[in-house]
């Protein structure tokens, strides 16, 4: 959702309609992801964004793309990890959970579109913030 | 190409197969306990290392060889290096992913689990010497087949590398869906 709201595909100052989020290809709840690396698109500055799923210790995945870059002769500012695993809340992993189950999804949609709602102005501050020393980091290299 | 072997915590099995992939132990017979322990990265790797890339060397053929631990998220491992290769266009063909994991036997495990999580080397470290000659010849035959697969000489797909998993299901399977023990027929 993070990349989402980067990329402009989601507003980053309302929270949008339950129909608006449902629509995104991405936000398929009843997949897990797990290490897996979705493509949401570029932003303003041409940068792309991803999204990658990590369950439990983010630490291994962390050590995993940078050993990756480092063995593939990659810069290793060529990728930018954002960390937004502590913006879960208990009613949208709740309910991306039952979402995989399709007798419970529509109580499991009804939960993650609370905590969608419940941590949404907390992920766009995060954002927006990224954007900005992004933009900063761009001015200090020219 | 970059050959990277594979396994839960990075320690013994996917060393020993990266060991004799580079011929620092030989692939005809089974060395004894002090072989292995005089080997730098055997029974050595911690919690804290897991993830990274340990590069061994490079093969007669030119290839560079590397081990990784990977816990029990090998979907993961092999998620994100097809997801990074994707984003930097490097060809799906300049790795190949080699699970060693499952040439583990259970003193592997127990010793490993001694000698690796619980600090306790000096019981750990011999259980799982034993294990590790125990599954030597069945790892020997996996860096054969992984030299065979790089050669070309074997139209065999030994290295499950890139492919669809299944969701995974209850009892002693592997990631691969295949009963642990029972053979496997070659994936293409």
């Amino acid at each position: 959702m993070a990349g989402a709201i980067h990329t402009g595909l989601l507003p980053a100052e309302n929270v949008p309609h339950r129909g608006e989020l449902w629509k995104l290809p991405f936000l398929n709840l009843k997949k897990s992801f797990d290490g897996e690396i979705i493509s949401l698109g570029e932003d303003g500055q041409g940068n792309k964004v991803y999204a990658l799923s990590v369950k439990g210790d983010c630490e291994m995945v962390y050590r995993l793309i940078a050993s990756f870059l480092e063995i593939s002769n990659l810069p290793s500012n060529s990728l930018h990890l954002v960390d937004n695993c502590g913006r879960d809340n208990i009613l949208l992993l709740t309910g991306s959970i039952l979402c995989r189950s399709a007798l419970l999804a529509p109580m499991g949609r009804l939960l993650a579109m609370a905590g969608i709602k419940k941590s949404y102005r907390l992920i766009s501050q995060i954002v927006s913030r990224q954007k900005t020393s992004m933009n900063y980091n761009d001015q200090l290299i020219h | 190409m970059k050959i990277i072997y594979h396994c839960f915590g990075g320690a013994h099995s996917s060393v020993t197969a990266a060991y004799i992939h580079l011929g620092f132990l030989p692939a005809d017979h089974v060395p004894d306990s002090q072989a292995f322990c005089q080997l730098p990265f055997y029974d050595r790797q911690g919690n804290d290392q897991h993830g990274h890339f340990f590069f061994m060397g490079r093969d007669e053929f030119g290839h560079e060889v590397f081990f990784t631990a990977r816990r029990s998220r090998q979907v993961v491992l092999e998620n994100i290096v097809k997801g990074l290769a994707e984003i930097f266009d490097i060809p799906p063909a300049e790795y190949l992913l080699v699970n060693v994991m499952h040439k583990v036997n259970w003193a592997m495990k127990f010793g490993g689990y001694l000698s690796r999580r619980c600090g306790l080397i000096r019981v750990g470290r011999p259980i799982v010497t034993m294990g590790t000659r125990l599954a030597y010849s069945q790892v020997a035959n996996l860096v054969r087949q992984v030299k065979n697969y790089i050669k070309g000489c074997s139209k065999e797909y030994p290295v499950l590398q890139q492919k669809q998993f299944s969701p995974g299901c209850f009892g002693w399977r592997d990631s691969y869906g295949a009963t642990a023990g029972r053979k496997r027929t070659p994936q293409r």
